[in-house]
Parts: C-alpha cells; structure tokens; sequence
C-alpha cells in the first residue's frame, strides 16, 4: 500500500469530500494561498477557488461563529484553526452555540461543522502553542471529539466527521504533519465510537489517544522483551467514546494504564480511569495508572519540556512495576 | 407617522395585528409569571414591537433572522403562532423547542429563526455566517441581527461585521436601542456613536425612528432589497423602548431609569397606539375595527394559554433526545 | 526524606546477598551505626548498619532471601509509620502454626453480587488487595487473611491466589492439600459396651463385624454407594478380615468376603496409641477407632479425590452415632 504523510492524509480527506458534496467549504487563517503554517491545505484553493476555501481575518470566535451560522442554513463548514490553544477564543461558539443549538431547538437545528485543530507539544512552541486541550471540549456535551493516530486514522475519521450531522473537532497532531503511514488509495470512512486494539495482548492494556498511540507502541516493544504482552487500544473518539472494547480488555489483561497528551488532571485519562474503575472493577489486578502530561504549563526549554509529556519509558516502567505487582503509589 | 399609505390595507392591518398579536402575547406571559405559572423568568418586548414587525415585515419566510433573549417579539413576526409558543414558555412537549429551550430561546425555525440567544451578542455570527451560506450556495436569503444596545459592548460584532463587509455579505445588523444594558442607561455603557462603529468599517449605517412601523418597515424593506442586489451589509441602530423592566422580576427600577420617563413612552410613544392612530387618521380602519382586532387576539391568547397549560410535559424519556443530530440518510 | 537500605555489594564477583536474619523488625527505631541485617555471601557473613536515623519500614525481603545486589530490600523513616495502611512493612507476621480454620464465604454470582466486605484481620488492621483477587477469593470462599497471617506482603494480587489456596488447605486440614484429609470425631464407650453386653447374652457377635456393619451402614447413608467392602484390622489379631455389604444382613449371619480392594478400612488401635498413622499408599479410606478415657476416638483419613469431604464428614457423625446407640443400627 502507498504511504502518505498524515498532512496529505488529512489534505486528500477535504478534497475528496469538497469534490463529493458542494456545500462542503473551508474557513479559517491562510488557508488558501499560503495552505496553513503546517501546509495541510495546500492546493484546494487552486482547486476549489476562494469561495470555497476562505483567509480569515485574525478573527477566531468571528469565523468560528459564522461558520456555527453556515452550518445551520446549509453549509459544511470545515473550520481551520490554527493551533489548538486557540479553542479558548472559540469557547462561546463552540460550546454554547454549535454544541447546544440542536438540542435546544428540539431537533430543528443542525450545525454541520467540522472544526480542524491540532495538539502536542515538544515542538518548541511554549505554553501558548503547546497544548492538548481535547478534554476541554470533550467535557461539553453536544460536540463529538475525534484524534486521529496516524495518517490513516486522520483521513478516515475526517471524512466521517465532515459527513456527520453535529459539530465535531478532530485534534491532529501536529508533530505527525510529516509522518507517513499506508493509506489506501480507494474511499475509507472510519465510523465514530468504535475503538481499534492496535495490538494484541494478555497482560497490561494501554489504552491511548492521538501522539500517545506511537509512545504505548513502541513502550509495548520494550515491554515484549521483558515478556510483558501489552494490548493496545485507540479510542479514536472520545466522544462518542466507545468503552466497552476498552473494558473487554481490561477484563481480559486486568491492568489498565491511560495515557493521553493532555494535562493529567481532570482530563480524558481520568475519564477513561473511572470507567473502568467501575464497570470493570472486580477484574482489575493493579490500580488503574493514568499517564498524562504535567499539570503545569508547557516551558520552552527542550530540557524542561521533554519532561511534560510521557514517554515509551514512562509508559513501559510503570507497565512493569504494576505487572510485577509492585507499587506505582503507595498501597 | 409622515408617510402617506403606499400599500393595500390588507398590509396594514397584517401588520397592526402583528404588533397587537405580540403585545397581547407578552401580557398574558406577564400574567403567567406573576401567578406562578411559568417557570423561570422571562425578558418582554413590550414596547419595541414596530421593530421586530417592521422589519420581519419586509423578509420572506426563507430569510434569516437571529433573535435575543428578549425574543418573543421576533419569534411571532418571523410568523410562529401562540399555541407552541406558549407550550414553549411552560416547558411542555409541543413547544417549538419541545421544552428544551423556554422563553430565552423560543423559536420557530421553519420560518427562518436561527433561534434566541441568550448569550448577549453570542448570535452575531451566527446571523453572518448564514450571509455567507447564502452567497456561498447562492440563494438569496438575506440575514437579519437582531440585538441589543448592550451587544454593541461585545467583541465579536467587530469581527463579524469586518468579514461581512470584506465580502459584502447579505446581513443586516439592527440594533434595537431601547436605552438601557440591562439595567444601566446605554450611555453608560458606550462610548460614541453606535452608527459609527458599523461606518467605520465602510458599512452602511442608518438610524430610524423604532417606535414608527412604517418608517422601520420602509427602511427595512429598501435594505433587504439591496442585500439582495449584493449591496450588504447595512446597520440599523432603532431608537425603541422596552416598557417592562429587564425582565419580569426587574419591578423596581426607580434607581435607573424614572416613573417619568415610563408614563411618557407608555402614552406618547406607545408603537402600537401610534400606528392605530395613524390607520384611523388616514380611515383605513376604524376605532371598533382596532377593538375587534384586539379582542379577537386576545380571544386567541386566551385559548392558546388555556391550551397550553392542559398540555403534556415532555416525557422524561426525552432528556437526552436530540443531543445529537442523526444521520441524514 | 527515606533511606533505601540496599542490599549491598560485598564480594569481587557477587550478584546476589542471602539475607541471614534481620536485627530489626518493621517499626523499630534504629539508629545509623545499629545493626540492621545480616548478610551472607560466597565469602563470609557480613554485618549490616542501618545507615540512617530514623524507623525500620517497608521490609520487602524476609530472612533466607536471596537478593540481587544493589535492590533495595527495605527503607528508614525519619517518622513513626502510620501502622493502620499506608507502609506495606506494618503487618503483623506471624506463623502459619497460628492460622485459624478458613470459614467458608457463601458463593456469589459474579454479574451481581457487591464488593466483598472488607476484610480486616485479627488485629484490625486492614488487609490491602486487588479487587480481583479479592473476587478470586471469595468466590474460593478463601479469607485473604490467611496471606497476611503467613506474613506474606501485601497488597495482595491474583497471583498470590496459588499460596493462598495452599494456606487454606492448611488451616483446613493441617496438611497440605496432597496429603490424605482427616476428620475427627468421639463417641462414649459405654454405648456400645451395654451393647456387646446384651448382644451377648442373645447371640455373641465379634467386635470385627459390629464395626463392619456399622461402617458399611454409615459410607452407605453418607454416600449413597451400592457396593461396599469394608476390611477390619484388629489389634489383637495379626489377621485382616474383609465384609461385603454387612450391613444388609443381621451381624449374626455376616460373612467373610475375599480380599479385594477394600473400600474403607476400619482399624482399631490398641490403648491409647494416636490414630494419626499416616496411610498414604493404602488404597481407599482408613477409620482409626482408639480410646481414650472413656471414649472411644475415631479419626478418618480419606482421599479428597475419592470421597468428598462433606461425605466423609457425615460417615464419621454417623458412625459415631451408631457406638453411642447401636440399637439404632439393629432397628
């Protein structure tokens, strides 16, 4: 199978779907000519002309709430915002606007919208183009929530979030723009709240989202060669959240260990904590280990910043201590 | 009220009624609240009427408007009837929302509600976003802004009415200045001149008389025709008057604004006693027309009322409906 | 902050340290220069100070283990440790010659049963362990305490399940769960002696087959069994003699049968001599009848394979019954 990078993965998904369906546009800061700073959308603008792929102002909650206005009276709206931090600007359109709108109108109203973001740090980017702030919007009822783990995942789930009926942020990671992964050339939609077991195993289940898929897959390597068969499992979606493939694993290794990229606290590896903290709790060997980035603010200094996030040998070390009965806290 | 009749009768009293129809609609929710049966609070328009009416007045169903948390008003002149109205303002399964949304986001989508704010200023992208749907998918539904005086405090007015003058997009923004920010005198709360705020990104801005229906109607109309023409956007700052206080609890509001000052909008400039002059002064009705006119809304209220309140709640099963929309096909 | 004590590298060529005895319990003040443990190597014997100031705790290798050089085998609090949870070292220990008889939990179904109530062990203290293996264990109907009063370290996991079925066959039986099962039992002498009084003065029967017949009966009541041969051997004969069914007939007329594999095996032990002779490599189960005082002691040791241990239990009530009351045996 060809390989594509996760940037023409997600660039392939706009186009084919603009292509489909003319309703279908995008909204967002140099979008067009200059194809975004990550250079996703290069060439729809030559392909689909201004109207349809629009530069913006600076304008985050202007766009985002005309885009909320699109959607209801027609459009598909496939909002590019730059950097993920900037969903703080956006909050009141997204969550009180397009994530409330058809509920509160009983049914009438529907905003189709897609908004594109990105997460993840270590780029170098300080507090304020560094985070993953998923769960943020993930707390907000109304809204489907999509983290695409590689190429393939990217243009699958992004294709079916463009043809879904609701607001649906997807959160690419932004240090993947260039990495390759076999993506079919044919048509592929990935359907919403269905998990994927990356890897199979009997001993420890990881279960991770976005960048943290590649982190738990090559921790399981290192776990493999200590005997520790670690499974895999990628939520894909965090809303809609699909737990039941998530706890069927953990019934079956008994160990659990989240890790995401956003902040630890209060985030989606403490959602995904408690679930199986009670649905699964009689089958659970070893306490359920969340492994998130630090609660603090993302530093610039490489050497600060590389500790903010987990890491293979975070993931693999604390897969150890708890396969080996030994304490990650005290008892 | 200078202009000469220019259209048929029927015209006028569609629109007496209109304003008659949600002065007769605020007034039984008035009573609602006081005697304990609605629940929550609710914002009466009272007062602007010709706005709404005036304006809605020269749209087609298939234009847009965006409304307020003081939205009844906009909801019946966009066209919807009282009877889901009033089982919207009680909570019950036939309401326009089924319930879900009460009086701060009643609406009747079929007729081009984009729905009722409660977010101060929160629908303004909305309004233009659905501009630029329309130019996009080359309709020509044109889209209407409503807000407040104290929206004009909100950031993102700036940015939208920037993107929509950049592509000329067809939306106007009516500001319905009824003097106060909740309850704090508007000239408290901004600085300048409203008008100017749309010139200064090379929109159109006009300022019209609120409480003359035919003067907000004619302007609107001469508007919306050159939105369509791809003429937009345009501002509208309308000069208006909310009789109640911010809401129905808001009873004593001696602290910001006078007795005084009340009786005179309430007897000299009153939209709806303004233009029933008007019809009688140009003999296109009658005193006892206007009576029966009145008297048979108020017969309709009544009994949308009564209706309502016999009406069923949503079934608790319902309470998760509609979080998300289904797949089309 | 806690000072590790390691096990420390004593030898040229030394990977691992025999832990010889610890000077120090878990809680005990020591001081730097104290002796903490004793440590043998393929040298010599070694003396170990504490190192620090401060309380023993977390003493995560007992006496006789073998542990590799440089893991660190306990640590020193600067504070008194909380002794109700939170340092794993602040268990009782004690013997296994101390554990009580495992009651046995009622099953639960799994689907809908609640937690198990927690367990606390003799002291109050509270016994930390997996839900799993908590659920493991009750549904076993095993008492987790058993691994703390063996002073096994907790928490407790799945894995420590295999030690704890073993602990409880202990407590059960006080063997190891390989070796044949013993259930005791006593009936009064007098009983029967009136017994063999009158029986004697109608038509003399010998004791062999009193004791047939009435183990036939009680293994037929208890077991339900068709075919029964019992075997007797008498202390004061150097013979055995086998029965078949004596039961069935009136004592009087009971034959001999062939020496086959007998079924049961009554053996009447002269004096006083304990009944717990080991009869592993007998084929089928032993009744040893003695006296003591003026009771006679039975003790019988079965075959868990071969006869189950409520089965067993219901043959030594009945045939202790029987001695108490022959008469019931003849009506």
């Amino acid at each position: 199978m060809r390989e594509i990078t996760l940037s023409k993965a997600v660039n392939e998904a706009i186009a084919e779907e603009m292509r489909r369906d003319h309703t279908v546009f995008v909204i967002g800061e140099d979008v067009a000519e200059a194809g975004t700073p990550f250079k996703v959308l290069g060439g729809l603008v030559e392909e689909f002309g201004t109207d349809r792929v629009i530069d913006t102002p600076i304008a985050e909650p202007g766009f985002m709430g005309m885009a909320v206005g699109a959607a209801m009276t027609g459009s598909r709206p496939v909002v590019d915002l730059m950097f993920g931090d900037f969903l703080f600007l956006v909050m009141d359109q997204l969550c009180n606007q397009a994530a409330k709108a058809h509920f509160m109108s009983g049914g009438k109203l529907k905003v189709p919208l897609v908004l594109r973001t990105n997460l993840g740090a270590t780029r170098r980017s300080a507090a304020q183009h560094s985070q993953s702030l998923h769960a943020l919007v993930a707390h907000i009822p109304g809204v489907k929530v999509a983290l695409p783990s590689s190429a393939y995942e990217a243009k699958g789930l992004l294709k079916t979030a463009i043809r879904d009926e609701n607001p649906v942020i997807i959160f690419e990671d932004k240090l993947m723009y260039n990495e390759k992964a076999p993506v079919p050339e044919e048509e592929y939609l990935i359907p919403f709240g269905k998990s994927a077991v990356l890897r199979e195993g009997t001993d420890v289940s990881l279960i991770a989202t976005s960048s943290m898929v590649q982190v738990c897959q090559s921790a399981a390597e290192s776990l493999s060669e200590d005997g520790i068969n670690a499974e895999i499992v990628d939520p894909r979606t965090i809303v809609p959240l699909d737990d039941e493939t998530i706890l069927c694993s953990v019934r079956k290794t008994s160990r659990a260990i989240v890790v995401d990229e956003g902040h630890q606290s209060y985030g989606v590896t403490a959602e995904i904590a408690s679930r199986i903290a009670e649905k699964a709790f009689y089958h659970l060997d070893a306490p359920v280990i969340r492994l998130g980035a630090m609660d603090i603010p993302v530093p610039f200094s490489p050497v600060l910043e590389d500790l903010t996030v987990p890491t293979p040998g975070k993931v693999a070390d604390v897969a150890r201590k708890i396969c080996r009965q030994e304490l990650v806290h005290a008892a | 009220m200078s202009a000469t009749p220019r259209h048929n009768s029927e015209f006028y009293f569609r629109v007496y009624r209109q304003m008659a129809r949600i002065r007769a609609f605020e007034d039984n929710a008035n009573k609602l609240y006081l005697t304990a049966k609605m629940p929550g609070l609710t914002h009466l328009y009272s007062g602007e009427e010709a706005v709404a009416v005036g304006i809605c007045e020269a749209l087609r169903v298939t234009d847009k408007i965006t409304s307020t948390h003081r939205g009844h008003g906009h909801c019946i002149a966009k066209g919807a009837n009282f009877k889901h109205m009033f089982c919207e303002l009680l909570g019950k399964r036939e309401g326009y929302c089924r319930g879900k949304g009460g009086s701060m986001h009643i609406a009747d989508q079929s007729n081009g509600n984009l729905g009722a704010n409660a977010i101060v200023g929160g629908s303004m992208g909305i309004a233009t976003g659905a501009a630029l749907s329309a130019k996009l998918l080359g309709t020509d539904a044109v889209s209407v802004c409503f807000f407040g005086d104290g929206a004009t405090a909100q950031g993102l007015m700036y940015e939208v009415m920037n993107m929509a003058a950049l592509w000329k997009l067809p939306v106007i923004y009516a500001c319905e200045n009824n003097g106060y920010s909740e309850y704090t005198q508007t000239s408290e709360i901004a600085a300048g001149s409203i008008t100017a705020r749309a010139e200064a990104f090379g929109i159109e801005a006009h300022e019209v008389d609120g409480q003359d229906v035919l003067a907000v109607n004619e302007l609107a109309a001469q508007l919306v025709e050159r939105c369509r023409k791809g003429e937009g956007p345009f501002f509208v700052e309308l000069l208006t008057y909310r009789l109640h206080g911010h809401h129905v609890g808001d009873i004593n509001r001696d602290y910001y604004r006078s007795k005084e000052e009340e009786d005179h909008w309430k007897s000299e400039r009153d939209p709806i006693n303004l233009f029933g002059n008007w019809l009688i002064e140009h003999q296109i009705a009658s005193n006892g027309d206007l009576v029966e006119i009145r008297r048979e809304i108020d017969d309709n209220a009544a009994a949308a009322v009564k209706y309502a309140l016999a009406a069923a709640y949503p079934d608790p099963s319902e309470v998760e409906l509609h979080l998300f929309a289904e797949p089309m096909n | 902050m806690p000072h590790d004590v390691i096990m420390p590298a004593l030898g040229m060529a030394q990977d691992t340290g025999l832990i010889v005895s610890w000077r120090k319990s878990a809680g005990d003040q020591v001081a730097a220069e104290d002796i903490l443990f004793d440590v043998e190597t393929d040298k010599a014997t070694m003396e170990v100070q504490a190192g620090a100031d401060g309380y023993l705790a977390d003493v995560r290798f007992d006496a006789g283990a073998e542990v590799p050089v440089g893991k660190v085998i306990a640590i020193i609090v600067p504070e008194v440790p909380d002794s109700t949870g939170s340092e794993r070292a602040f268990m009782p220990i004690s013997t296994p010659s101390s554990v009580g008889v495992a009651s046995k939990a009622p099953q639960h179904d799994v689907s809908t049963k609640i937690e198990p109530p927690e367990r606390l062990s003799e002291t109050g203290a509270r016994i930390l362990a997996s839900p799993k293996a908590k659920r493991l264990a009750a549904e076993e109907g095993f008492d987790l305490g058993l691994l703390m009063s063996a002073g096994l370290p907790q928490p407790y996991h799945a894995v420590d399940l295999q030690a704890l079925r073993t602990l409880a066959a202990v407590a059960r039986d006080g063997k190891a769960s390989d070796a044949p099962l013993t259930i005791k039992s006593q009936a009064p002498i007098a009983g029967l002696a009136d017994f063999e009084t009158w029986m004697a003065s109608e038509i003399p029967v010998s004791r062999e087959r009193i004791w047939a017949a009435f183990a036939s009966a009680s293994l037929r009541q208890a077991t339900g069994a068709a075919n029964i041969l019992v075997r007797v051997d008498l202390p004061t004969a150097e013979r055995s003699l086998s029965f078949r069914n004596a039961d069935q007939c009136p004592m009087s007329r009971i034959e001999q049968a062939g020496a086959d594999a007998p079924d049961l095996i009554v053996r009447e032990l002269p004096g006083n001599r304990t009944a717990d002779a080991d009869v592993r490599g007998l084929e089928g189960h032993a009744l040893s009848i003695s006296t003591e005082g003026d009771h006679f002691m039975l003790a019988l040791m079965f075959d868990s394979d071969k006869l189950d241990a409520s089965h067993a239990r219901e043959f030594v009530d009945g045939f202790a019954r029987r001695i108490d009351n022959p008469l019931r045996q003849l009506l």
